[in-house]
């Protein structure tokens, strides 16, 4: 049993606290899809535009020295493919980010819950890697190529969609 | 967000002594307009056996508090404190929810008002092993203090006055874990000071599911409609003609269930987002113009009809189906006010049913039912014959249905992460832990053992405690009671490999007890004598003839290393090992248990001397790679060998006296499957005329062994990619799953 004195005695003191915005709400983002081939970039209603938040997203061969970024990859070769997030004014605290990956057709093949926390003093910057494991999969076994989409979202706020191409 | 109310606790203590549950009289005070209503409390009668919770301390960031009577939740600089608590929804599968309400009773309530938020929470924890640090024992939070949704579902004063219940309306996360589109996984609800490190200590204290006082034990209040049940469709000249029944009431009945709505569209599509709103009416007028979405509304009812006869001459005069064309239906249960079983914006767990009308039998189409994964899912279900088919998911949800209705067996079960393997299943008089058990594995290490009927977990474990030693393939389960006497484990052995994509040597082999799941022993790649293991995508095979187990692997793309691996199931030793180049498919063993049949990702067939994994003979196929394990029908050599490759499926004949391979001639053939689609692995057994094949054009075929011609064929879903089928012969039914978030049970056969 754990009980807890939560109200010692004496005067009331000053409350001290640290600030904690709404999280996505209180942000505008910005997608930047960097080292990627073609820059895009989509912007967010904000409801608070001196807030930026953005969000610049890579693909890579997981087992590729240095993780090069690309947006072709050949699944015979393919281990994983890593889908690398640069966080950047983020807002302090935790977040949930949400990768999904869509097949040609539009379906749903698989999505990725990640939380990640935003410590004070880290100027709102996280980095995050997901990878989606392709070697001995369905995505194999079954041919799953083509040109895919990959949607990212931040606390149940879409952020925007990037494509990769997956080749025999 | 949702700003949710506070509960006098001395009022609620005197409506609980009068029999009254005071959470669920305050959601139907507000409320009329759901069907049922259920209160989801800790006790004596309702044990909660899937429930959970905890408190987790930034002060002490290591410390587990699963077994307090208290939940605590402070605000304090550098030592804040979190509660965590979690539901077993079981009573209330197969429901569209209408309204959630958490409530927690506060025994002692801070010094000053603080708002406290519910959030929903993201990651799978453990009551006994939870702390501010990790979310069990020896695995981190992916943020110190709990993985949530960023933001709160809702948020609630405190006040200041202790011995009251505070109340959080969750609806939205809820209905989340019930049918959303994309279901996600219920790890449950985080509660947290909205205004963390406080310089001065402002602590709420709560009871726990722990707590001495039932009463007084956290609940979740929850109104719902329940959706119809047993939802048939079968095909003929010009109808359809859907049947349904309803099922009997599990809680509260605010609402009774006066009647259904039935949509329907051609394609077969009819997306989880098509759902009729709430407090509306609907009806079906002259030319059926009056739609919800891309779906036409077919069927309204103020009464409880179980049978709508989708036809000119039967219930459908306006807009009849038309004779070759698919089409999908859902079946909404609702109830006077017009609320419907949606949960939400979603209908993803309502009936869905669909049908083909023709002239001839072989051209209509029935599907028995299907149920929404939320995600692709290719792999074949597990089956209890007539009793349960296990359906595991990459959306981190496993379900279990009856095989021949769809209907919900358990609420589906939450684990750590995707499932992408088949779940063997064993019935209670076979399985040595004395259950009906599903062993599954998921992508983040974890193994599970859970109960067949209930979804209850037996066990659970990662038995290398790393979550880089993900499992892609299901367990290989081998039954004690089937062995032979050279088998010397106490139980059911249940066996793994690793996909750890970091390393093409060290990956392992994992033999689990399974009545415990502790480990009883692993073979490790490039460790004590072994060579190099790569990544193992594939179910291990028992072999009982040999007591043996088979297991495959990738070879870091070529043949320095081995990809095939005989192992003694007793000590997990090496017996014999080959070099095939990368393998993703599991062995197949012929019943004479002299030669193994596995195909390579080069597309080359093999057959292997059980005895010592030399090759017997191989044939190089000429199709890119083998999908799935090779299908033998016949219980002595000659053997007829069927497997799939890139686009075609083959049928070849293979002597074990001569060691040859025959790839031409009687007996053999080689299809190119319908517009190049890609098979899955072949269904059949010795002794069937046919084998089943699903493929990426959705379309299942059925091909006769004798001929290989595709005799018959079963378009369920076009466009996307059926997986690997299996059958239930007990009920004949063919179960198969697919790329669009969805499996299928049709008749079998067809």
């Amino acid at each position: 049993m754990v009980t807890s004195s939560s109200n010692p005695p004496g005067p009331p003191q000053r409350e001290c606290f640290r600030k904690r915005p709404t999280l996505a709400l209180a942000a505008s983002f910005l997608l930047t899809l960097a080292g990627c081939g073609p820059t895009s970039q989509s912007q967010l209603p904000s409801m608070n535009p001196g807030t930026a938040a953005q969000a610049a997203v890579s693909f890579c061969d997981s087992s590729a020295a240095n993780c090069t970024s690309g947006t072709s990859f050949a699944i015979t070769s393919l281990r994983d493919l890593n889908v690398v997030v640069d966080w950047q004014n983020l807002q302090t605290g935790t977040h949930a980010q949400k990768i999904s990956f869509i097949l040609p057709g539009g379906e749903l093949y698989q999505a990725f819950v990640k939380s990640f926390a935003v410590a004070d003093g880290a100027n709102g910057a996280v980095t995050t890697v997901e990878a989606l494991p392709v070697a001995g999969t369905w995505i194999t076994q079954r041919g799953l190529t083509g040109m895919w989409s990959v949607t990212l979202e931040l606390d149940g706020q879409a952020i925007g969609t990037r494509t990769v191409q997956f080749t025999p | 967000m949702v700003s949710s109310m506070r509960v006098p606790g001395s009022l609620k203590r005197k409506l609980r002594a009068a029999g009254l549950l005071i959470a669920g009289l305050a959601v139907a005070a507000r409320s009329t307009r759901a069907n049922e209503m259920v209160v989801l409390q800790k006790t004596g009668a309702n044990p909660q056996a899937r429930a959970a919770d905890s408190w987790i301390d930034q002060g002490s960031t290591g410390t587990n508090h699963g077994g307090s009577t208290t939940l605590q939740v402070t605000s304090s600089n550098g030592a804040n404190q979190r509660a965590l608590v979690e539901f077993d929804l079981s009573s209330i599968s197969n429901s569209g929810i209408k309204l959630a309400t958490l409530t927690l009773f506060m025994a002692t309530a801070p010094s000053a008002s603080r708002t406290y938020g519910a959030y929903r929470v993201t990651s799978r924890w453990i009551e006994s092993g939870v702390t501010w640090a990790s979310r069990l024992a020896g695995f981190a939070w992916g943020a110190a203090g709990g993985d949530v949704n960023g933001a709160a579902t809702a948020t609630t004063a405190t006040g200041t006055t202790s011995n009251v219940s505070l109340n959080w309306t969750i609806t939205a996360d809820v209905q989340q874990w019930f049918g959303s589109a994309s279901p996600i996984a219920n790890y449950g609800t985080l509660i947290r000071d909205q205004t963390e490190n406080s310089a001065t200590v402002r602590t709420g204290i709560f009871s726990s599911m722990d707590n001495a006082t039932q009463a007084n034990r956290p609940s979740l209040t929850v109104n719902f409609v329940q959706n119809v049940q047993g939802v048939s469709s079968t095909a003929g000249n010009g109808q359809i003609l859907l049947k349904w029944s309803y099922p009997a009431a599990i809680g509260t009945v605010l609402s009774a269930t006066n009647g259904v709505l039935i949509l329907r569209e051609a394609g077969g599509a009819l997306s989880s987002a098509i759902v009729p709103t709430d407090g509306t009416a609907y009806t079906r007028n002259a030319g059926c113009t009056n739609v919800i979405g891309a779906a036409t509304i077919v069927f309204s009812s103020n009464s409880l009809p179980t049978t709508f006869n989708d036809s000119a001459a039967g219930d459908n005069a306006d807009c009849p189906p038309a004779n070759g064309t698919l089409y999908a239906y859902k079946v909404f249960a609702k109830d006077a006010a017009n609320n419907y079983s949606a949960s939400g914006a979603s209908s993803q767990f309502v009936p869905l049913v669909a049908g083909t009308p023709n002239t001839t039998a072989s051209g209509q189409l029935s599907v028995l039912w299907n149920v929404g994964t939320g995600s692709t899912t290719l792999a074949a279900p597990g089956i209890i014959p007539g009793t349960v088919a296990a359906i595991a998911t990459s959306s981190n949800i496993t379900y279990g249905v009856v095989p021949n209705s769809g209907n919900p067996v358990f609420t589906p079960v939450s684990t750590d992460a995707a499932i992408t393997g088949r779940p063997p299943i064993l019935p209670s008089a076979s399985a040595s832990i004395g259950a009906n058990v599903i062993y599954t594995a998921d992508a983040n290490g974890f193994v599970y053992a859970l109960n067949a009927l209930t979804g209850d977990f037996l066990w659970s474990t990662n038995p290398t405690g790393l979550v880089a030693n993900t499992f892609t393939a299901g367990p290989g389960v081998l039954v004690k009671g089937f062995a032979s006497a050279a088998y010397t484990g106490t139980h059911d052995l249940v066996v793994l490999g690793t996909r750890n994509s970091g390393t093409t040597t060290g990956n392992r082999i994992l033999g689990l007890d399974g009545n415990a799941g502790t480990m009883t022993w692993q073979l490790l790649g490039n460790s004590g004598g072994n060579p190099a293991m790569d990544i193992v995508v594939a179910t291990p095979f028992v072999d009982y003839v040999n007591n043996a187990i088979w297991v495959t692997s990738n070879s870091a793309g070529g043949v320095a290393q081995p990809s095939l691996w005989k192992v003694n199931p007793n000590t997990g030793a090496r017996l014999a090992t080959a070099n095939l180049g990368n393998i993703s498919n599991a062995p197949y063993v012929s019943v004479a248990g002299e030669t193994l049949f596995v195909g390579n990702d080069a597309g080359t067939l093999y057959a292997i001397n059980t005895s010592n994994a030399a090759t017997r003979a191989s044939y190089a196929a000429g199709d890119t790679r083998v999908a799935g394990s090779a299908v033998v029908l016949n219980y002595s050599s000659p053997y007829t060998v069927v497997f799939s490759g890139a686009t075609t499926v083959k049928a070849v004949i293979f002597n074990s006296t001569t060691n040859t391979f025959t790839t031409s001639g009687a007996g053999t053939w080689s299809i190119a499957m319908p517009g190049g689609c890609a098979p899955s692995e072949p269904l059949g057994y010795p002794g069937f005329a046919k084998i089943y094949v699903g493929c990426s054009d959705g379309t299942m075929y059925q091909i006769d062994i004798a001929s290989g011609a595709i005799d018959k064929s079963k378009s369920l879903r076009p466009g996307s990619t059926l997986g690997d089928p299996t059958l239930d012969l007990t009920l004949s039914v063919l179960i198969v799953g697919s790329t669009s978030s969805r499996v299928y049970a049709i008749s079998f056969p067809f």
